[in-house]
């Protein structure tokens, strides 16, 4: 211990002591927000950021009172407002499961799935489509998969055996979820506004489909399915095979049940429900993706069969 | 006297692994630091995930910052690489206790030995340099 000198430590000590002095009054400084807002207008100026295709207005202020309260349920109380909003003037045309294994959820570390609803005429396009992007509208790049429900009585089923009975078509599908927010400048946003804000379900292009009746390994083959995501010049970007996940698809259903269930719905026959991300963590990204390539393809290997969907957006 | 005798090249001299050892820290330590002093956005996630506060993140940050900047400083290098270490085992214990996939955890599991290298290291050169014996 004799290389420890005492003035060192003693000086060291201070030095650190300072640090410390500055950390705290930094992020004093930046824990700053302005709490004047009520989340008895979230939905409303949630509504006007979803039809402006602009930031949501009090972000900070809201993101900070979601966050205190920290329940994913009570989010949804706020996101089904919003919906209200939205099923007044546009039709719901399908569901989202936001982290839908159990490795998901504790990777983002939520205490439950997250669960959205999309609307609007023009939320689902066909594969090549090209969306309209508004200067600063950020999204986040999904490669997704859209499972067609068959029949009612899913909602009584237990098991993936069970609820892959009431599953008779599946599509490749790429999720834009529209975010409102830009995470360079703003931050990342807790998951209990991600919540609230219906998840920012807002886009989606449906590719080419497999029929359950088409394949018979139709649940073994999608155990061991494989998402490759790539950029438009066909660079690789993501794999991803669905076999490293603890559950089967059909089993993540299950929270959609139990999500419906929590809002008194049902799942009926040609219900659309999306799960995902279906990409690897190091290829998670957020941002505009226009400032890269006009666009994306996804296929997915399923046994013998290949799925492809392209999403085009233009500035 | 050189300025060059206050800094740790004269330790290099006799002992490369250790320069090669020290780039490569002092990159890793002044990125990561530069991430959490500006409360970049993945870090101040992460270590909320964690449960910490958001001024320990910052105070990590500046510590690395300063950490790393020591490890070329003859005086400092000891303290401040017996202080990365801390910080390196502090996060290997953080990424055990939660389970984090070898993804988000490797970096902290490569780093922490060849930190504690690097601090046997300037232990070793401290005490031949000051005549010491044990």
């Amino acid at each position: 211990m004799k290389n420890l000198k005492a003035n060192d430590l003693k000086s060291g000590g201070a030095f650190i002591g300072v640090l410390l002095i500055v950390a705290v009054v930094q992020s004093l400084v930046i824990s700053q927000v302005d709490t004047d807002c009520s989340l008895d207008n979230f939905a409303a100026d949630a509504y006007n950021a979803w039809r402006a295709k602009a930031k949501l207005e009090n972000l900070e202020c809201y993101d900070a009172k979601l966050d205190e309260i920290g329940l994913l349920t009570e989010s949804r109380k706020y996101a089904r407002q919003l919906e209200g909003l939205l099923a007044k003037d546009h039709p719901r045309v399908g569901y989202k499961i936001g982290g839908h294994t159990p490795e998901a959820l504790k990777m983002f570390r939520l205490e439950g799935p997250m669960w959205a609803t999309f609307y609007g005429e023009d939320a689902f396009m066909q594969s090549y489509e090209a969306l309209q992007i508004k200067e600063g509208q950020n999204f986040n790049f999904e490669p997704d998969f859209l499972l067609r429900v068959s029949g009612e009585g899913i909602m009584e089923a237990e098991t993936a055996e069970e609820i892959g009975q009431y599953i008779d078509r599946v599509y490749a599908f790429i999720e834009f979820p529209d975010i409102f927010v830009n995470f360079e400048t703003d931050g990342f946003i807790s998951p209990y506004l991600m919540q609230a804000m219906n998840l920012g379900a807002a886009y989606g292009w449906i590719g080419e489909h497999l029929d359950a009746k088409d394949d018979p390994d139709f649940m073994k083959n999608l155990r061991n399915m494989t998402v490759v995501a790539s950029g438009w010049d066909g660079t690789t970007r993501s794999t991803y095979h669905l076999n490293t996940e603890s559950i089967h698809m059909f089993e993540s259903l299950k929270y959609a049940i139990e999500l419906m269930n929590e809002r008194g719905e049902s799942l009926k026959e040609g219900d659309l429900v999306s799960l995902g991300a279906l990409m690897s963590m190091d290829a998670m990204g957020w941002g505009n993706p226009t400032g890269n390539s006009p666009g994306r393809h996804v296929h997915y290997y399923i046994g013998d069969q290949i799925l492809h969907v392209a999403a085009q957006f233009k500035p | 006297m050189s300025f060059l005798n206050y800094t740790t090249f004269s330790r290099f001299k006799t002992n490369h692994l250790l320069f090669v050892l020290t780039l490569a820290l002092t990159a890793v330590f002044l990125m990561a630091g530069r991430m959490k002093v500006t409360a970049n956005p993945m870090m101040v996630m992460g270590f909320d995930s964690y449960g910490y506060p958001l001024w320990f993140m910052l105070f990590i940050g500046y510590a690395e910052l300063f950490g790393a900047i020591s490890l070329w400083l003859k005086r400092w290098a000891l303290y401040g690489a017996m202080g990365l270490s801390l910080i390196l085992l502090g996060a290997t214990f953080t990424h055990l206790r939660m389970g984090d996939p070898i993804a988000m955890a490797g970096p902290a599991y490569t780093l922490t030995p060849l930190m504690i290298l690097a601090t046997w290291y300037h232990w070793s050169a401290t005490s031949s340099e000051s005549g010491v014996s044990d």
